[in-house]
């Protein structure tokens, strides 16, 4: 006897719909899982046969043969698990058919019949909208997030079968559902390594830097020797990014609940994210991949946040090439023999680097490496790639007197508060930030006054300044307006604000500091 | 420091009959009860100096001067210029004198918390009893004791003391090093002596201060209870609070000009260590290190760069063999040296200090330094807009942004924008991510170098 049940399984970030057909024939006893599953969902015969039978459901002693199509598609991990069990239970006559028409099955079973939530339940019950879906309890609340889906929980496998005989209820809200009387295990709400603005000592100009990029979404690059508070400055940026909206909290969820990352207890990670990979990460880790299941990387991870880069001399220059492509577009294409996926990595790039090997090379007089040294050195950073930051800025160590007597300086809400402004100005011209104003409209949307014109005349004509350069600093100078209040015209004053906070590029390329 | 001189009014006469060179006790000045508070009287007169009280007084008692005083029989000549300037001088004095009341006038400094100390009493400073030219009478207030200057009959369980001192206009950089010894010293147990005037005096005083260890000493021009320059006035404040301010003026009295150079002479005399962190060719620093040199008190400087005009006298100090001073390690070694040296001359029971002493107030006989021309830079007139505050705030180094910005207290907009004017008008020089302002000058020495680099094929028929 035949009988299928609609489930998902996930492809990089995305869910895809898969039909799981059970078919119970009479035959040697045996089971086959066939349409390309992995080995976790081949092992799904084990599992689900223990917690069948520890839910005192009977083994048919017969042939199944479990299809999942389409079967060219890779299927991964154990979601699929519950799926197989109600078509095998269909199949076998257990369950009319009937009654898990128009419902799909998402979920891992227990060897004692429990279920268990999913990576990726997001994205998953996204790909679902046309079913009601039955989702671990756990997953619930993530589940709910897609908008318009019928989603309904329970806790095993014999909760499931109860409710499709007519004998209950699916349970409406879960563990993580704020409405729910058992709190579940979640990410904290807010992020523990983001770091208040207010801590920060002097950097007056980094601190201005950390401002321009939340509110612009321009890329930043902090140099300067150790101790001078590169990553305490990197970390303050997700709080002054805006919070995230709908669409990009669903997006920022969807990737985070693929990679299996805990989220928080509501399921919508609605601050931005902050990651932080360690310089000796892979490739994949970097970017996204695996040899035949795409799992998102941390520019993945860390997309509508921050993508943290320390010590980004360190990093292998072939990897820091690969991150420009990306950089641009504001998405990854992961392309494997067996499957492709289209990730989302619109980041925020702050990366800290050394001015050279020892470190001091931003301090006059202090630096000792040599001119070969520091150029082997700067040489990882290529051209193209520092041209991606419109911001560079050069991090001095703040003296003794500024850690100790400077008074503590704006809060984060503080500055916060005029970033969202900054934005809302830009989204009014129809762009989210002004990172992202295309080239061709700049003259109509970050307009010159004629002193600021000049000035960059200026500048170009002593050599100081790019055709790429302009561009770049155009947009940054338009942040700095809207930062402002300043909707006309850019002033001379932004222009010249600009140009100074990417005067770090000239700290790494120059040679010895005089 | 750079109270420019006038001459002290009894200058000459200091030289006609000079003090004998004894301890304080044997030179007391009040030799029955009561006589503090005619000296104070006497000290209070106008125009009056150390000197000429010290002469007034040598020859009788306080008392009787003072009634003399108010008489008009005071029949001293008083200097040797002319009899009408003495006789102007002795009828403003009376008139001065007309109505006050000397045991009200100690009473009254005595209830503002000011201290009097008469040359001979217990209380008197021991080291300034020892001095030459030591006051008749000196002022004190603050909270700390007079340990620092060692009150007993035997100074030398007393902290050591190190005079900071230096121009007024000083720059960033020699406001930092003052601050940063005057802190490392007061750590170190040392009592910090300085003019507290603008400048390094300020700085020192601040590092001093915020080093929290030892009470620094600061002696000043005028009254101890006058606050000069009035920018000053909460440094004054917390220094009072925490060590001890100095003056032999009497209390109320203005920081007349002539009274600094006499000042920087006890700075020299209360210290064992001078250390001139910056200082222009001449002006007030240099009077401290003439004064510092004829009392055989060893003086160190703290070099800065060639090009930089607060730097030029502690360089030319450094090239005619000063000890040099980088930080606070450097001025403790020269400390050990110094009180090393104390220690063996008062084994060996000689008077501890074995150059003759030069007359108080008179013009220094070093002039090595002095004769040079005189400074070239000075602040510049546009120091109201942004780019003149940006130009101020350089110091002769590469400086970043974010210092200038320290500095100026300017937004960054302001001074982003002032700084490409600056740049753009060649008065500011930009170079790996770092600002140098162009000497003062820069112009004319641009065009020198041009004209320079015209003439160099010329150059080998010079050489021969």
């Amino acid at each position: 006897m035949l009988a299928s049940v609609h489930s998902a399984t996930l492809t990089g970030v995305e869910g895809r719909p898969v039909v799981v057909e059970v078919h119970v024939a009479p035959g040697l006893p045996g089971f086959t899982i066939v349409g390309l599953p992995d080995a976790a969902c081949r092992e799904a015969r084990d599992r689900v046969r223990a917690a069948l039978l520890s839910s005192g459901l009977a083994w048919p002693l017969q042939r199944v043969t479990v299809n999942l199509a389409p079967s060219g598609v890779r299927k991964e991990g154990a979601g699929l698990d519950l799926a197989i069990a109600v078509g095998l239970l269909c199949a076998a006559g257990r369950v009319d058919p009937a009654a898990v028409r128009g419902c799909a099955f998402l979920g891992e079973l227990g060897l004692d019949g429990s279920l268990r939530g999913v990576p990726g339940t997001l994205a998953l019950v996204d790909a679902l909208v046309d079913d009601a879906v039955v989702v671990p309890l756990r997953s619930l609340a993530e589940a709910r997030l897609v908008p318009g889906v019928r989603a309904f929980g329970a806790r095993s496998l014999s909760e499931v079968v109860d409710v499709v005989h007519g004998r209950g209820k699916w349970l409406e809200s879960g563990p993580g559902d704020p409405t729910g009387a058992s709190p579940g295990v979640a990410a904290p709400d807010s992020a523990p390594d983001v770091a208040d603005v207010a801590a920060v000592r002097g950097q007056r100009v980094a601190r201005r830097a950390l401002e321009v990029a939340a509110a612009g979404g321009h890329h930043l690059l902090l140099a300067g020797p150790p101790g001078a508070g590169k990553t305490m400055l990197a970390r303050c940026l997700p709080g002054l990014l805006p919070r995230l909206d709908a669409a990009e909290a669903l997006e920022t969820t969807k990737v985070h609940s693929a990679a299996g990352l805990p989220l928080p207890s509501t399921g919508l990670l609605e601050t931005p994210p902050f990651r932080a990979p360690h310089h000796s990460c892979s490739p994949v880790a970097l970017l996204g991949g695996g040899t035949s299941i795409v799992r998102p990387g941390e520019i993945s991870l860390a997309t509508n946040g921050v993508l943290f880069l320390d010590e980004l001399g360190e990093f292998p220059s072939s990897l820091l090439e690969m991150l420009r492509q990306p950089l641009e577009d504001g998405s990854i294409v992961v392309a494997r023999a067996q499957a492709r996926a289209t990730l989302p990595a619109r980041v925020l790039l702050v990366a800290a680097t050394n001015p050279c090997p020892c470190g001091e090379g931003g301090e006059p007089g202090a630096c000792r490496c040599s001119p070969a040294m520091r150029e082997r050195y700067l040489r990882r950073l290529s051209a193209p790639l520092l041209d991606r930051f419109d911001l560079a800025v050069a991090v001095r160590r703040p003296s003794a007197r500024e850690l100790l007597e400077r008074p503590p300086a704006e809060s984060s809400a503080a500055v916060a508060a005029r970033v969202a402004a900054a934005r809302r100005l830009s989204r009014g011209r129809g762009v989210a930030c002004s990172a992202r104003i295309p080239s061709d409209r700049l003259d109509e949307l970050a307009p010159l006054s004629r002193d600021a014109r000049r000035l960059l005349g200026d500048r170009i004509r002593a050599g100081e300044l790019s055709a790429r350069g302009l561009d770049r600093v155009r947009r940054v100078a338009r942040t700095l307006a809207d930062l402002d209040g300043t909707a006309g015209p850019v002033e001379d004053e932004h222009v010249a604000v600009a140009l100074e906070l990417r005067a770090g590029r000239d700290v790494l390329s120059a040679g010895r500091v005089a | 420091m750079t109270g420019s001189a006038g001459a002290e009014p009894g200058a000459a006469l200091e030289r006609a009959t000079p003090a004998p060179p004894c301890p304080g006790a044997a030179r007391a000045i009040c030799r029955e009860p009561g006589d503090a508070a005619f000296v104070v009287a006497l000290c209070a007169l106008p125009g009056i100096g150390p000197a000429m009280l010290r002469a007034l007084l040598a020859r009788r008692g306080a008392r009787a001067c003072w009634d003399a005083v108010r008489s008009g029989t005071l029949a001293v000549p008083t200097s040797r210029r002319s009899t009408r300037d003495d006789h102007e001088r002795l009828a403003r004095w009376r008139a001065a004198a007309a109505g006050v009341d000397p045991a009200d006038l100690l009473d009254r400094a005595r209830e503002r918390g000011i201290s009097v100390h008469v040359l001979g009493d217990p209380s008197y400073p021991a080291l300034l009893a020892r001095e030459l030219s030591a006051p008749v009478v000196c002022f004190t207030a603050g909270a700390g004791d007079l340990a620092g200057l060692g009150s007993g009959p035997e100074p030398s369980d007393a902290p050591a003391r190190v005079a900071i001192v230096g121009t007024r206009s000083a720059t960033h950089y020699g406001t930092e090093v003052a601050a940063d010894l005057g802190a490392g010293l007061s750590e170190a147990g040392v009592c910090v002596v300085s003019g507290l005037a603008a400048g390094i005096d300020a700085a020192a005083h601040d590092g001093a201060i915020a080093g929290g260890v030892t009470p620094p000493l600061a002696i000043v021009g005028g009254g101890v209870d006058v606050v000069y320059p009035a920018r000053n006035r909460r440094l004054w404040t917390r220094l009072l609070a925490v060590g001890t301010v100095l003056s032999e003026a009497p209390p109320g009295a203005a920081p007349e000009r002539w009274r600094f150079p006499l000042r920087n002479r006890l700075v020299a005399a209360a210290s064992d260590l001078v250390i001139v962190v910056e200082a222009h060719r001449s002006g007030g620093a240099m009077y401290t290190v003439d004064a510092a040199l004829a009392r055989g008190v060893l003086v160190a400087a703290v070099p800065g760069s060639v090009r930089s005009p607060a730097s030029e006298g502690t360089n030319a100090l450094i090239a005619d063999g000063a000890a040099v001073v980088r930080d606070v390690d450097d001025a403790r070694a020269l400390l050990e040296l110094v009180r090393a040296g104390q220690r063996v001359d008062r084994r060996r029971s000689r008077p501890a200090r074995s150059q003759p002493d030069a007359p108080a107030g008179d013009r220094p006989t070093r002039t090595t330094v002095t004769d040079m021309r005189s400074p070239s830079r000075t602040v510049p007139a546009e120091v109201t807009d942004a780019a003149g505050h940006l130009l101020a705030a350089f110091d002769d180094h590469a400086t970043s942004l974010e210092a200038l910005l320290a500095r100026t207290g300017l937004g960054i907009g302001a001074a982003s924008l002032a700084l490409d004017r600056l740049v753009e008008s060649g008065r500011v020089r930009r170079r790996a991510g770092l600002y140098e302002r162009v000497a003062a000058d820069g112009g004319d020495r641009a065009r020198r170098e041009g004209v320079g680099r015209a003439m160099l094929p010329s150059l080998p028929d010079v050489a021969e």
